[in-house]
């Protein structure tokens, strides 16, 4: 199809939305009718797309650059030698047993009628994650808590187990919303626990 | 870091990714996405036989799809899930092809996600990569007065204004450069991709 520049520029405007209402419906049902235009259309999109991909990469190379310049020499070094912390291994977490003794006593009990209840609605994946998860807490409540760290720890791992509580009551809405929470906390404890267990849901 | 960190929501960072007309707001959205999501995806890459560059182009990739993504409405911000999680998902997915691509099985950690891209899927990627390959391609073989027109419209998004008086010319005039810079990056883009 030859189209005029007229046409050419009246696809653009629709396709950088900037139709009013009306006449972006007028114009599309005229697709409908016209198999032609639709497929210039198509292409002018295709087209744009791959031209604002050219875009994105470009500008994703000067972010990149800017994110080296802006490392400080440790980083660098971390980097440079791929001798990265890795992030998703679990973490070490130290807090004393009498302070959780009773809310782990809670999830676990309630974690028997959940299994029971549950399985049918959650995916075997996510259940079995949140039990792993669950022990893992369980054997963690062993350790003496960092005095520094401890309120932190505290916090963060109520925030946890309360995910886990939720995912158990079968409240998967509730669930996530608090793995959303915090896995977008930086520096949370469980962040990355979160992150995969979002994931996994 | 040794500069500050930049700090949003991900309702910010989604209201900076959906205006992707705009390099301004797309710069300060990858630079956040560096900041924060980065290393999570370097640690990805390199503990399972990547290098830092193989991190960088995953990376990369990941975020342009998430862009594409977007940008046909195969995605929409709901607060559910973070972003951070849907970048990681999508660089773990092109990492993981990648490894198979290459021969090379990943540690057994990530093993059940290792057939994550059924052949359907593939297909249409590649389909999808040679057309924008295609395109990036075309747009080299232009001659320059028309690839500067295209890059500014297009990639730099400037406005056609300011794309006049970069060239000393009246605005009908330019649309009438535009128009026929375009047809012919679309002729060439068939001539490499027939099916354009």
């Amino acid at each position: 199809m030859n189209l005029s520049i007229e046409q050419f520029e009246y696809i653009e405007a629709y396709l950088q939305g900037q139709l009013s209402e009306e006449k972006k419906q007028v114009f599309e049902a005229s697709l409908d009718l016209d198999a032609e235009l639709k497929k210039e259309v198509e292409t002018q999109r295709q087209l744009r797309l791959g031209l604002q991909v050219i875009g994105v990469q470009k500008r994703l190379k000067e972010a990149h650059q800017r994110y080296l310049d802006n490392l400080d020499d440790t980083e660098k070094q971390e980097e440079e030698g791929n001798n990265v912390r890795p992030l998703s291994q679990p973490k070490t977490r130290q807090i004393s047993w009498t302070n959780w003794a009773v809310a782990a006593s809670i999830a676990l009990v309630m974690s028997f009628g959940w299994l029971y209840k549950t399985q049918y609605y959650l995916s075997s994946e996510v259940i079995v994650f949140a039990a792993e998860q669950e022990r893992k807490l369980a054997i963690d409540f062993r350790g003496e808590a960092n005095t520094v760290d401890k309120q932190k720890l505290t916090i963060e791992k109520a925030q946890w187990l309360m995910a886990l509580v939720k995912i158990k009551t079968k409240d998967k809405k509730e669930a996530k919303r608090l793995l959303t929470k915090i896995a977008e906390t930086d520096g949370h404890s469980f962040q990355e626990d979160a992150k995969t267990l979002l994931y996994k849901m | 870091m040794s500069n500050k960190k930049l700090v949003l929501d991900d309702s910010e960072l989604y209201s900076l990714l959906i205006d992707t007309d705009n390099p301004k707001a797309q710069t300060q959205a990858f630079d956040y996405i560096y900041q924060h999501f980065y290393r999570q995806v370097l640690t990805l890459v390199t503990q399972n036989n990547g290098s830092q560059s193989d991190a960088v182009d995953t990376f990369h990739q990941a975020i342009t799809n998430f862009f594409i993504s977007i940008k046909e409405e195969k995605y929409s911000y709901t607060g559910l899930a973070a972003i951070s999680s849907y970048i990681y998902r999508y660089s773990k997915y092109i990492w993981l092809n990648e490894l198979r691509r290459r021969k090379i099985r990943p540690k057994a950690e990530y093993s059940e996600d290792y057939q994550i891209a059924d052949k359907k899927d593939l297909v249409k990627e590649l389909e999808r990569k040679e057309k924008l390959d295609a395109i990036a391609k075309a747009l080299g073989q232009l001659k320059d007065g028309c690839r500067e027109i295209i890059e500014w419209f297009y990639i730099d998004e400037l406005r056609q204004r300011e794309i006049a008086e970069k060239l000393g010319i009246n605005e009908p005039a330019l649309k009438q450069r535009k128009y026929s810079c375009t047809k012919q990056l679309i002729r060439i883009t068939r001539g490499i991709y027939p099916d354009f």
